[in-house]
């Protein structure tokens, strides 16, 4: 399942209360959806620091959060989300992690704010569902999003999908397989 | 120059100053999320007129790497 907590006014804006408020929503839901308990089975890290659960080879999770806003998915596959605030980029870093046609894309967007974080996003947690961050080349990903949501990508064995919200966020998932039974329910926590 | 990077990392971190070193880790050691990583490393190619490649930014952990790098890119 996907969980994402926003927050209306300024909820969790510091790191340390956005780490805070991750940590709360997983060990909940960890505990609720797959009676794992956290404290109990403990985490390891991959070579890149993903973190994985201990003795849990088929329970996979993924955290993310931004300024006033939290994303968890938990799923039976490997999985990687990213949840980021719409606001304004430079194009430095446009160049620098877009592919040529997703940047043509965003600078004729009537909200290039918007259009770029959702490449980022869906870019973002294409790497934490393969557990390297950033050491993948963002540039060779490349992702076409259509007018109903769905998403291609020249990339094999995943499945992807995009969230968004009035309140100024967008999130996107990744999964690790091609399984299109593999539907995903998404809850909603939204704070005052 | 890792005065420089400290000075531009500081927008994005709350942190003590006095506390990052050029063995700190940006992403594991202060959190900062790979697209303020991402934004810094651009905003340090705007204010220093230099290119960072991606290729050479997957293989820079610390600060003091990307110190190192820049100076060298900064010679050139």
């Amino acid at each position: 399942m996907i969980y994402l907590v926003c927050s209306r006014e300024n909820h969790f804006t510091t790191i340390k209360e956005q780490q805070g408020m991750a940590q709360s929503l997983l060990r909940a839901e960890l505990l609720r959806e797959r009676s794992v308990d956290i404290e109990q089975c403990g985490i390891v890290k991959n070579a890149w620091g993903k973190p994985f659960l201990k003795d849990h080879p088929d329970t996979y999770f993924n955290i993310s959060h931004c300024s006033g806003g939290v994303a968890l998915s938990i799923s039976s596959c490997k999985t990687g989300i990213d949840v980021e605030n719409i606001r304004a980029f430079s194009m430095t870093t446009a160049r620098k992690v877009l592919s040529e046609e997703e940047l043509r894309i965003v600078v004729n967007s009537e909200q290039p704010e918007r259009a770029f974080f959702k490449f980022w996003t869906l870019k973002e947690c294409y790497t934490k569902a393969l557990g390297t961050g950033l050491s993948y080349p963002l540039r060779k990903i490349n992702f076409t999003i259509d007018r109903n949501s769905n998403i291609q990508s020249n990339m094999k064995g995943c499945m992807f999908g995009l969230l968004e919200s009035d309140l100024n966020y967008v999130a996107a998932v990744c999964y690790l397989s091609k399984d299109d039974h593999l539907k995903e329910t998404v809850v909603c926590y939204l704070l005052p | 120059m890792l005065a420089i990077i400290v000075k531009d990392l500081m927008e994005y971190v709350e942190i003590d100053e006095s506390l990052i070193t050029e063995k700190t880790q940006p992403v594991t050691d202060l959190h900062l999320n790979s697209y303020d990583y991402i934004s810094l490393v651009g905003r340090l190619e705007d204010d220093l007129g230099i290119t960072i490649s991606e290729r050479e930014l997957r293989n820079m952990t610390t600060l003091g790497d990307l110190d190192e790098y820049i100076q060298k890119k900064m010679m050139e």
